[in-house]
C-alpha cells in the first residue's frame, strides 16, 4: 500500500544525496586548492559540529517530505479505495518518513566524515559524551517540525509547498525576530516567548552558545536548558503534530 | 428481486451548507446487474458514488455495499474508476500496475496484460504524458485487473474514442456476466441503454426515474406526426389524460403517450398529417422526458 510513497522517498532521497554530495564536493575543492592550508580550530567539538551540520541537512530533508499525506489528497481516491484503513495506511506513511529523514541523516553524516577525511582530520572526530542526546535532539527538531507542517497540512488539498515555505520563513526569522524586537516590551514579549516554545528551531540554541540558531532569545525562555527534557520535548511535539495529522487526513472529504 | 442487493442506498442525503447536492435517494443494485446512473452535470452523481465510497460522509441516511458500510475490507472487491484521474501524473502504467499487485490479494497478473493490450497501452510511459483517454483506459486497466465483484465507474468512457467506448462497454457487460456488480454513471446515453439492465435518473439531487430499461421503454409510446404546412392547433391533446407531455418542432409534433396510442393516432389524424408513427421510447427521449425538455429541446417548440 505505501509503493507509491516508497518511490517519492526514494526519488527525494536521490535528489538529497545528489545536492548535499555537490554541496560537500564544493566545500572541498577550495581546502584541496594547491597551497590552500586547512586550520583545526574546532577545540575538540568536531563531533558537535558535524552533527549540526548533518542534522541540519536531515532537517530540510525533514520539512521537504513533511507534507506526505497532502501530497496525497489532490488524487486522494487512488489510496483510500485500497484495502487498507485510512490511519494505518497513514502511520506507515509517516513511519517511512521519519526512517527516510534517517537516511538523511546518515546520508550527510557519512558525506561530512568523508570531508573531514580528506582533510586528513579523521582522528580529530571522537564521540563527546553528549553526542548521543544532540542527535536525538536534532532528529527531534526534525521530527517536531515534520509534524507540525504534517498537521497543518494533511487535512487540505494543496498548499503543501507554500506552507513548508512559510514554515521555514516563520520559524528562521519572524518569531526569532518577534522574540528579539520585543524584549523590552512586556505583554508581547511573553506572547513571543510562548509562540518560540513551538519554534522547532529554537531548541537548538543553547545558552552555552555552543549551538545556535536563530536571533538571540533576549531574555526568558519557556525552552529548558536540559538537553533531555529538549528531547523529550521536541519527541512529543512531533508524535503530537503525527496524530493531529492522521486525524485531520481521516477527517477530509473530496 | 429477493435476493439481498449488493449496493443499498437508502433516504441518503448529502447536504453542503443549506445546498443539498442529493436528498432522500433510495437505490438498490441487484448482485450481476448493471445499473446506469444518468443526470446532468451537478445533479448528484459523483457525489452519491463518493458518499457510497466513504470518500465524503453523508449528512442522512445509510449507504451499504454487500450488506454494510464501506470499510477497508471491501476495497479487495471493489473498483472505482473516478471521473477525474487520481492517476500518479510522475509514475509509470508499469508503476501503477506494481501499486495494485502488492495493494490486493486477487490481482491478476495475466488479466492486467490482457487489459494494456486491449487498450494499447505503453507500461514505460509517464501517466502525465498520456492524453485524457489514456488515463481513464489506464484507470480502467488497473480497476479490471483484480477481477473486482463490485465496479463503480464514474464516466467510464470520459475521453475515449467510440472504438474504445465500445471496449469499455463490453468490458462492462462481460464483467456483469462473470457475476460482477456494476453501477456507472455516463453521459453517453446509448452505452447505457446497451449495458444497463436498470437505470436511475438523477435531477437535481433528486431521483426521478428508476426502473428497468425494459419497462421504462414500454411505459410510454411517442406518436409522431408530420404535417405538410406547421403543426394545426389540437384543441385539448394536452389536457388528455393519456397523453403525458406534447413537443412540437417545425412540422413535427410528437404526443408522448401513456395508454391507447391507437385512439391519440385516430385524433391526429384528423388534421390530415403527411405520416404518423407511433413509435417505442428510447432511453434517450426517457431522460430528456425526465430531465425537463428544455436540456434538450433548445430551439423546439417543447410544449
Amino acid at each position: 500500500m505505501t509503493y507509491v510513497q516508497l518511490l517519492r522517498l526514494r526519488k527525494a532521497l536521490t535528489i538529497y544525496a545528489g545536492v548535499v554530495g555537490a554541496v560537500f564536493f564544493l566545500i572541498l575543492i577550495p581546502t584541496h586548492w594547491p597551497n590552500a592550508t586547512v586550520h583545526n580550530d574546532t577545540n575538540g567539538s568536531v563531533p558537535l559540529s558535524i552533527l549540526l551540520l548533518v542534522g541540519f541537512c536531515a532537517i530540510i530533508f525533514g520539512t521537504a517530505v513533511s507534507t506526505s499525506l497532502n501530497r496525497e489528497n489532490d488524487g486522494v481516491e487512488m489510496v483510500w479505495t485500497k484495502p487498507i484503513a485510512r490511519d494505518r495506511l497513514a502511520m506507515r506513511y509517516i513511519a517511512l518518513d521519519l526512517a527516510a529523514i534517517a537516511v538523511a541523516f546518515v546520508v550527510a553524516l557519512v558525506l561530512a566524515v568523508l570531508v573531514f577525511a580528506s582533510f586528513g582530520m579523521l582522528g580529530a572526530i571522537r564521540a563527546d559524551e553528549g553526542w548521543f542526546s544532540t542527535a536525538l535532539l536534532i532528529f527531534g527538531v526534525a521530527f517536531m517540525w515534520y509534524g507540525i507542517l504534517q498537521a497543518l497540512t494533511s487535512w487540505q488539498t494543496g498548499r503543501g509547498a507554500i506552507v513548508i515555505g512559510l514554515s521555514w520563513a516563520t520559524f528562521a526569522i519572524v518569531l526569532p525576530a518577534f522574540l528579539a524586537l520585543t524584549a523590552h516590551i512586556p505583554g508581547l514579549h511573553e506572547i513571543a516567548v510562548a509562540l518560540n516554545f513551538l519554534n522547532p528551531l529554537s531548541y537548538l540554541s543553547t545558552n552555552n552558545g555552543t549551538i545556535h540558531i536563530g536571533l538571540s532569545t533576549g531574555g526568558s525562555s519557556l525552552i529548558p536548558h536540559d538537553t533531555w527534557l529538549r528531547v523529550a520535548i521536541t519527541w512529543a511535539f512531533g508524535l503530537l503534530g503525527s496524530v493531529a495529522a492522521i486525524a485531520g487526513w481521516k477527517r477530509l472529504e473530496v | 428481486m429477493n435476493s439481498t442487493p449488493v449496493i443499498a442506498i437508502r433516504d441518503f442525503t448529502k447536504r453542503y451548507g443549506s445546498f443539498d447536492a442529493v436528498s432522500n435517494l433510495t437505490l438498490e443494485v441487484e448482485p450481476g446487474s448493471i445499473c446506469g446512473l444518468l443526470g446532468p452535470n451537478g445533479s448528484g452523481k459523483t457525489t452519491t458514488f463518493k458518499c457510497l465510497l466513504g470518500l465524503a460522509r453523508q449528512t442522512a441516511g445509510s449507504m451499504d455495499v454487500e450488506g454494510a458500510p464501506v470499510g477497508p475490507q471491501t476495497f479487495e472487491n471493489l473498483s472505482y474508476v473516478p471521473e477525474r484521474s487520481a492517476l500518479y501524473e510522475w509514475l509509470t502504467l508499469a508503476d501503477h500496475l506494481e501499486f495494485n499487485r502488492r495493494s490486493f490479494k486477487n490481482y491478476d497478473a495475466k488479466r492486467a496484460d490482457e487489459l494494456v493490450s486491449l487498450f494499447r497501452l505503453e507500461r514505460k510511459k509517464k501517466v502525465g504524458k498520456l492524453s485524457k483517454g489514456q488515463q481513464t483506459a489506464v484507470a480502467l486497466a488497473l480497476a479490471f485487473s483484480i477481477r473486482p465483484r463490485i465496479l463503480i465507474l464514474d464516466e467510464p468512457a470520459s475521453g475515449l474514442d467510440p472504438v474504445f467506448q465500445r471496449v469499455v462497454l463490453d468490458l462492462i457487460i462481460e464483467a456483469a456476466a462473470m457475476g460482477s456488480t456494476v453501477l456507472f454513471s455516463s453521459h453517453q446515453i446509448g452505452q447505457v441503454e446497451r449495458a444497463a439492465d436498470r437505470v436511475a435518473i438523477l435531477k437535481n439531487g433528486k431521483l426521478i426515474v428508476d426502473g428497468t430499461v425494459d419497462s421504462l421503454k414500454g411505459s410510454e409510446k411517442v406518436v409522431e406526426a408530420i404535417f405538410e404546412q406547421r403543426v394545426p392547433d389540437v384543441d385539448g391533446l394536452a389536457d388528455d389524460p393519456r397523453v403525458r407531455r406534447i413537443e412540437r418542432s417545425g412540422r413535427i409534433l410528437r404526443a408522448y403517450v401513456q395508454s391507447d396510442s391507437e385512439g391519440i393516432v385516430r385524433r391526429l389524424n384528423e388534421f390530415s398529417p403527411k405520416n404518423i408513427s407511433i413509435l417505442d421510447l428510447n432511453l434517450e427521449d426517457i431522460f430528456i422526458n425526465a430531465v425537463g425538455g428544455e436540456i434538450a429541446m433548445a430551439g423546439g417548440d417543447g410544449a
